[in-house]
Formats: C-alpha cells, structure tokens, sequence
C-alpha cells in the first residue's frame, strides 16, 4: 500500500497559502465595508463643503452687519459730538470764551466744564469731551488731568482744524491705549474756527458693539485690526487684549489691505478658521469675522463618527455572514481534502458522505465512488503482486540456497590455493560443510593401497554438537557389510540412505546415535579413487537429488584439492631435497677452499723463502724450478678462487662490498702486477690512464680481479709485442680496455669467450688457464651495472672493453642488453 | 721499539710460515712474535704477556675457543682498546667474511699470505686501516 502512496506526486502535499475561508472573509469584508466608505466618503465629501461655503456666507454676512453697525455708530457718534455744541448762545459764547483767551477764568472752564460733563453723562458713545484751542492747548476737559495738556503733536490735530474729523484708531503712545478721537470745529461769530471740540470715543461701547451673540457659538468671534500696527484692538475671546501685540493672519492681511470678502485660513492664534473680512473707513480699521472650522463642520463631523461606526458595525456583520458562508462552503471541501489527503497516504478507508444536495454534495458522492473503485483495483492488483512476490520468494530461497553452496565451494577452492596442508584442508572442509548444510555429521574417508590391502582410513570428520574425537584413528574394512562408506568405496558410485532403518543390516555408526539418513560420495580423480565424502543428517528423508547434485560438486572440488596438495607435498619435498644439495655443494666448495688454502699457505710461503734464498744459497736452476712450483701454487690458488665464485654465481649468492672506488688507485695496483708479468717477456706495457678519473660506486676486490684478468689475459696471450692498457672518462661512465697485439680470437670463437670451462684453440695451445676468468669478469662488471665487450680476429690481437658506469648511475638498458649477444 | 705480535693458530704450518715471515722479513724496528698453539685459558696467558701486543692475528677455527670468542674476550677487557684484532682464516666464503665483521674484527688475512704482501699489510694495520685481505 505504501508502495501506491509514494507515486503521488508530491505536489498536492504543499501547505494551502490561502484558503477558501479566508478567501471568501476578505471578499465579505470587502463587500460590507467598501461600499459603506464610499458612500460616506462622497456625501461627506458634499456635505461638508456645503457647511464650509455656509459658514463662510455666515462670516460674510456677520462682518457685514457688524461693519455696518460699527459705522453707524460712528455717524452717530458724529452727530452726537456735533449736538454738543447745539447749546443756547448764551453758553456756546461760554464755550468760546474758553478758547478766545490763551487763560479763560477758572470760573468759566469750570462752567463749561460741566457742560461737557452733562453732555458725557447723557450717553456712552464718548468717554471724554475736551476742548482746545487752535494752538492745540487743553483749556476744558471731562478729564480735568487733560486740562492744559497740548495735543498739537497728535494725529488729529491739524485736521481737526479744518472740518468735523473722524480721527482712525491709533495708539496713544502716552497711555498704550487704543483712541479713536471725533473732532467738531468750534467757530465764533465770523464763522472762523477758534478752536475744537474733540470726542474720545469711548472703546467698552465699541468692544460690546463687537461682542459674540449666541450665533457665533463656541469659536466664533469678531475683532478689529488697526492699520497702524497690524494689532487687534477690540478685546478677543481667547487672548488677552493687549492692543499694542502685531498680529498676522491672511484675513488680517485682507482687511487691512482693504478688501472685503471671506477665507479658510490660519487665524492669529494658529487656529484654522473660516473667517471674513471688511474695512471700516473713517475708524481706519479692519474688522474680520471668524469662526473655527472645527466648529463650523461640527456637524459634518458629528456625521463621519455616525457612518464610521456604521461601517464598522456593517462590516462585523459581514464578517459573520461571511463565516457563516464560508463555513457551508468550505466544510464539505475541508472534508473532501482530508479524505483526499488519507487516500494519498495509502488510507482507503474513510469517505466523504457529505450530506448537502448542492454541487459540493455531487462532487463528494463522485470522490467516494472513485474511491470505492480505487479500492478494488488496488485489492486486484495486490493479489497479484502477492503472487509475483510469493514466485519470487521461493526463487530467493532457491538463489540462496545455491549461493550458500557456492559459497562452500568457494571456501573450499580458496582453501585449496592457501591450505596445502592436506589434513588441515579436510578438517577445513568437514567442519565449514556442517555448518553450511546444517549437517549432523559429516567425514571424509582417504583411500590408501597398503601391503594389507586396499584401507578406508577416517581422515577428517566434524559433527554439529562437536563430539567426535577426530584425533582418533578410525578404519573400516572394504568388505564390511551394510556400510555405506564401503559400498560406497566398493562400486565408486553414490549411496544414498534417506531412512537408516530400511536396510536391513544399515551398519550403524555407535558414535553418531542421531543418524537418520546417510549419503556417501566417492571422490574420484579421472577412474582413480581418492577417498569417501560421508555425510549424516538427524532428518529422515534429508538427502534429496539436488543437494546431492551440490554435494557431489564439492566432493569433485576436495578431491582436486586432495591431487593438488598431494603434488604439493610432492613439489616440496623435491625442492627441499635440491636446495639440501645445494647446500651441501656450498659446504663442500667452502670445506675444499679451506682445506687448500691452508696447505697452499705453506707451499708458497716456504718456496718463496727458499727460491728467494732466505733460507741459504739456491743456484739459477733451482729457482727457476722453485718458480715453477710458485707458479703452480697461483693457479691452483686461482683455480680455487674461480671455482668459488663460478659456484656462488650459479647459486646467485655472490655479493659485492660496495664501497667507493678511486679507479687510479685500482689500476695503480693492477700496473704494478702487470709490470711484473711482462717482466720476462718481450712485450711493452703502454699505460695510457687520464688522472683523476672519477670515483665510482663498486667491489674494490672484484674490479681488481676483473682489471687484471683482462691484463693477464693479453700478456698471457701476446708472446711479443704490446698491450696497451687505456682508461678514460666517458660522458656515461669510466672505460678501460686492454689491447694487445697477440694471436687474437678466431669469429667463430667469439661466442665462446664469455662461456665457461671454454678455451678457445689457440688460447688452449698457447695458456692453460681456468676458463673461468673472462665469464667471472662478465658477471662482476654486469653486476656493476656496467658492459664488457671484446674486439678480435686470429692474428690481429684483442681489445676487451669495460664501460662502468659513474657513481649513482646506471649504463642505458640498450646498451646493456647489446653485450654477448 | 721492536713490534710485538700475538698469533693464536693450532695448525703447525701456518705457525712455521709466520714464524719464518716475521723473523725473516725485516721489519722496521724488529718484530717479536708470541705464538698460541690453542685458545686454553686464552686471557690469563695474554695477560701474562710482558706487554701488550702491538697487533692480536687470531686463527678463527681454533680450540677450545674460537676465534670469535677470543676477540669476545678481549674485547671485554679495556686493556686491548684500539689493538688490532684481525682474523687470519682460510675460510674466506662471503658469508664467512659478513660473520667476521659482524662479530667485530678489526680485519682479515686470509691464506695464503705472501711475504711479498705481508709487510705492506702490517703496515697498513699499524697505521689503521681495516685490511680486509683475500688473495
């Protein structure tokens, strides 16, 4: 079933990034709330804009209407200040004569005084009444602090000599108090101005005039600005009135320029307001009308939280509507998923079942259905693989089987190759086939010839429980009834006992009491036979013909490792009994040179003594004949030495000492012994050696004997006449020859000078000798890693050439290969 | 100063050829020869020697000791530090001369020696060289 599992593709595993649930909320969500939000958005959007232009035309017209009182109330105030002097003449000539004279009498300024003081009492539009003169003296004032103050440095002064004058509000530096100042002309009879009557308007009436109604709410305020200084000079709702502070604001900026209209702007205070603005002429002042915007949209505002909160209550009931939907949605589908997903794990078990009549419900019924119908393919098609698996199953055990006797086979054959010990491999074999087979027993039997007669000797066994005492010698008769082995011996063919109490006279085995059933195999080598392969199981019926076909192999395979280790043995012994000889041929040689040298010691020592005549007088022909015994004595002596180097050749024991060899001081030797040679014959020794030939690696002893071979060789063989020792350095090595101009080598000699016991015709004629030199020398130089080589023809005298090569190197194989050949 | 010699050798031969060479040669200084006829109680009789040999020749295939145990012994004995000890042998197979260097002679004359050579080789022994002489 997992095997169906893992062949879904992976894909429908990935985590779901965005349900349908989740989907189908943001999209009721959407639903709700958008629609709400712009709605609300374009009627606020009207509404509001609407307020703004109505609280604006409100502005308009409140400093509209509050300009239009302010100026009436200066006409007013005007006229007011004009009834002042409608007085009967008897008082006006009183009123004059406070300014005829530069002192009026203090009785008079205090009549008019009180004139001035009726008039102020009776209203509210002026807080004092004054009088002066046309040179700007102070003589009657309501204020009697003003009296005799001149008010010719002040702005209205020269105006108000002209005309009735309406003086614009402006500071009074004196009292940092905003004035506004009316002025009416006193005239005499002539009509001519003798002085003037001024007016301070009082600025409490003015503030009131300005002062909110119910309609301005909680922001709403009108104020008035001077052109003097940009500063308020009404008192505001918000700061303290302190007219002498600037002020800036774009409605400021408007009025004061003149202009008459309305704006949404930032106030004096930093507020955002919808304000409107006028210019008042005579009092020189601009008066704005301002509202916050705030407020004046107050209801507009009042109007989003209401929508805003109905947005926020519509979308929650969105919100369940579309949980509520999502849920009918997505359920069935959730469900179909789970299922779908248990199917993709290899669960066929569960199915949807979903109980709606909508497409969801029809799409469930269809998925359970295909599942139905998975299941029943997949049912078919496991029996099916049942089977194959059950086919297979027996075919492993069947593979395993033949491996585990392969095996076995194997084990034995690699035994063959590295156990020659022909017990050792049986014990080998017995053991690992009881185990490999599960054997109760299992033997193997030789067959030996002896002078009693054809004998069946145990000479391995092994059993499962490890009882049998294999050291034990155990013989069966060839004739002995009922036994399976001897029969088995007796016709050379396989005998098989599947259940040991058929036969009548089964010969029992008292040492294994379990055997049920019982194989014996001969094991034959071509017609011979080798021995008896003898197996024993506890199960009746165990030995069936294709276990008996492997066995037989096996036994096929002991009996080839029985030939091999029998050859063996043989081999080894032949081998032990040539390397004994050797032995004993290296002992015999090493007994004779010592058995010779010792004599020869004597021989030479005391001839030399007497022919040198250190023993008394000898004669001419003594010596001579004393020289001969001497010389006899050499070559015995040499004869010795070549023979013990000959024989340690051909056993390849022969060694060198290699040490350094300074060739100079070699052949210094071999000169000195040369020279003695040709002492007594007419041959001329030509030394022709470069100094400082290089030093080589080498046998110092073995090149001496190989120098002076090649140097004895040429005299030996030169009767007159010259040899010619030549040493030099070549690029690859240091040469040596020796050319001598004696009887030379016949062509069809030339192969025989490196052989040895070889002379050739004329070297035997001529020399006697060993025969061993030359080949000794041969070796010696190739075991230097060097070449020798001769050049000869009868009559024409010999070279014989050395190549060595220089410490550390070796001569080209070529080069090598070429000598002899 | 003449030179003293110790020669251990039970062959009569070889000790004639070595009397008759040492007495005959003429050595530089003169030559005195004490002759071992075999290696009985080898130590004390060298011991009892007046003086310290100049140079130790030792036969190998000698009784009761061999040659290799009586360079043994005197080896052990500082007395002999830096005195020649060289083999003289007519056993001269190549694994008879790896035994004796081996065992630590200071060199070899093997038999025949020639009186042509002996005196040459004395002197390269006196002058320590390891000789090593096989003719």
């Amino acid at each position: 079933m997992s095997a169906e599992a893992t062949n879904i593709p992976q894909q429908s595993e990935q985590p779901i990034r965005i349900s349908i649930g989740t989907t189908l909320n943001i999209y009721s969500l959407a639903l709700a709330v958008i629609p709400v939000f712009v709605v609300i958005s374009v009627a606020l959007g009207l509404f509001g804009q609407q307020a703004r232009d109505q609280a604006l035309n409100q502005m308009k017209f409140i400093a509209q209407a509050r300009s239009e009182e302010v100026q009436r109330w200066l006409e007013s105030s005007q006229l007011r200040l004009s009834s002042v002097l409608a007085l009967p003449e008897r008082q006006l000539v009183q009123i004059r004569s406070t300014v005829d004279n530069q002192r009026p009498n203090a009785e008079t300024v205090s009549f008019v005084r009180g004139l001035l003081q009726d008039q102020l009492n009776s209203q509210q539009a002026f807080s004092e009444f004054f009088i002066y003169t046309t040179g700007g003296r102070v003589n009657v004032s309501t204020n009697p602090d003003s009296e005799r103050t001149r008010v010719s440095e002040l702005p209205y002064f020269e105006p108000s000599l002209l005309a009735t004058y309406t003086q614009p509000a402006y500071i009074n530096p004196e009292t940092n108090t905003v004035d506004a100042v009316l002025t009416t002309p006193i005239v005499n009879l002539e009509g001519e101005i003798i002085g003037v009557l001024g007016g301070r308007l009082n600025f409490d009436t003015l503030a009131s005039l300005l002062a909110p109604t119910e309609a301005f709410g909680d922001t709403g305020e009108t104020y008035l600005v001077s052109l003097e200084r940009s500063n308020i000079i009404t008192p505001s709702r918000f700061v303290e009135y302190d007219p002498t502070i600037a002020y800036a604001s774009k409605g400021i900026r408007e009025a004061l320029w003149g202009r008459t209209g309305g704006s949404f702007y930032t106030n004096y205070r930093d507020e955002n307001v919808i304000g409107a603005y006028t210019w008042i002429t005579p009092l020189g002042t601009g008066l704005l009308a301002e509202i916050a915007e705030s407020e004046a949209l107050q209801a507009v505002n009042d109007v989003r939280d209401v929508s805003a909160v109905a947005a926020i209550v519509m979308a929650i009931l969105g919100l369940i509507v579309g949980q509520f939907v999502t849920r009918w949605l997505t359920r069935p589908i959730t469900r179909l998923t789970y299922i779908a997903q248990l199917a993709i794990r290899g669960d066929y078990t569960q199915r949807a079942r979903l109980k709606q009549f909508s497409e969801i419900g029809r799409l469930g019924f269809a998925f359970d259905t295909m599942l139905d119908n998975l299941v029943q393919s997949i049912r078919e098609r496991n029996s099916r693989i049942r089977e194959v698996m059950e086919l297979s199953a027996s075919l492993e055990t069947r593979v395993a089987e033949r491996t585990r006797d392969l095996r076995v086979a194997a084990d034995v054959s690699r035994q063959i190759t590295t156990v020659l010990d022909i017990d050792l491999l049986l014990q080998d074999v017995v053991k690992s086939t009881v185990e490999s087979f599960k054997l109760y027993a299992c033997f193997i039997f030789r067959i030996e010839d002896t002078s009693l007669g054809t004998q069946i000797i145990r000479a391995a066994g092994a059993d499962m429980a490890g009882a049998v005492d294999v050291s034990k010698y155990v013989s069966i008769e060839p004739d002995t009834a009922g036994s399976v082995v001897a029969q088995a011996a007796y016709t050379a063919q396989i005998v098989t006992v599947n259940d040991v109490t058929v036969p009548l006279d089964y010969f029992a085995d008292p040492q294994l009491p379990n055997t049920r059933a019982q194989l014996a195999i001969p094991m034959m080598l071509g017609t011979r036979l080798l021995g008896i392969f003898d197996f024993h199981s506890n199960q009746t019926g165990r030995f069936r013909p294709e276990e008996i076909s492997v066995l037989t192999t096996l036994a096929e395979q002991v009996a080839i490792a029985m030939r091999n280790a029998q050859l063996f043995s043989q081999s080894q012994a032949a081998q032990k009994e040539a390397e004994e000889a050797n032995r004993v041929k290296s002992q015999f040689l090493a007994n004779m040179s010592h058995e010779l040298r010792t004599p020869l010691n004597a021989i030479l020592n005391f001839t030399e003594f007497v022919m040198d005549g250190d023993l008394g007088e000898v004669n001419e022909e003594q010596e001579e004949t004393l020289q001969k015994v001497v010389s006899s004595g050499e070559h015995l002596l040499s004869l010795i030495n070549d023979i013990l180097d000959i024989t340690k050749i051909e056993v390849g024991m022969l060694e060198l000492f290699i040490e350094d060899v300074d060739i100079n001081q070699s052949l210094k030797a071999v000169i000195s012994t040369g020279k003695g040679l040709v002492k007594d014959k007419p041959i001329e020794l030509v030394i022709d050696v470069e100094q400082n030939l290089p030093i080589i690696s080498g046998d110092r002893r073995r090149l001496h004997q190989v120098f002076l071979n090649l140097l004895s060789n040429a005299v030996k063989f030169t009767p007159n006449g010259s040899v010619v020792l030549h040493a030099h350095r070549e690029e690859d090595g240091v040469h040596i020859s020796v050319k001598d101009s004696g009887v030379g080598i016949a062509p069809k000699d030339h192969p025989k000078v490196f052989e040895r016991f070889k002379q050739t015709e004329s070297g035997l004629r001529s020399a006697g000798g060993t025969g061993l030199g030359l080949p000794i020398s041969k070796h010696f130089v190739e075991a230097h890693g060097g070449r020798i080589w001769f050049e000869s023809d009868l009559g024409q005298g010999s070279t014989f050439h050395v190549l060595l090569p220089l410490k550390g190197e070796k001569l080209a194989e070529g080069e090598l290969a070429l000598e002899g050949k | 100063m003449p030179i003293t010699f110790l020669y251990a050798e039970d062959d009569p031969m070889s000790r004639q050829v070595m009397h008759v060479m040492l007495t005959k040669l003429e050595l530089e200084g003169g030559a005195e020869v004490t002759i071992f006829e075999d290696s009985s109680n080898f130590m004390e009789r060298v011991k009892a020697l007046p003086k310290v040999p100049d140079v130790i020749l030792l036969d190998v295939q000698i009784t009761p000791h061999t040659g290799f145990e009586m360079l043994k012994m005197l080896r052990a004995d500082s007395a002999y530090d830096g005195k020649p000890i060289i083999a003289m042998t007519a056993s001269v197979t190549v694994s008879d001369i790896e035994d004796l260097k081996k065992a630590g002679f200071d060199g070899l004359i093997a038999k025949p020696v020639r009186k042509k050579v002996f005196p040459e080789l004395l002197e390269r022994i006196l002058a320590g060289d390891a000789v090593w002489y096989v003719p």
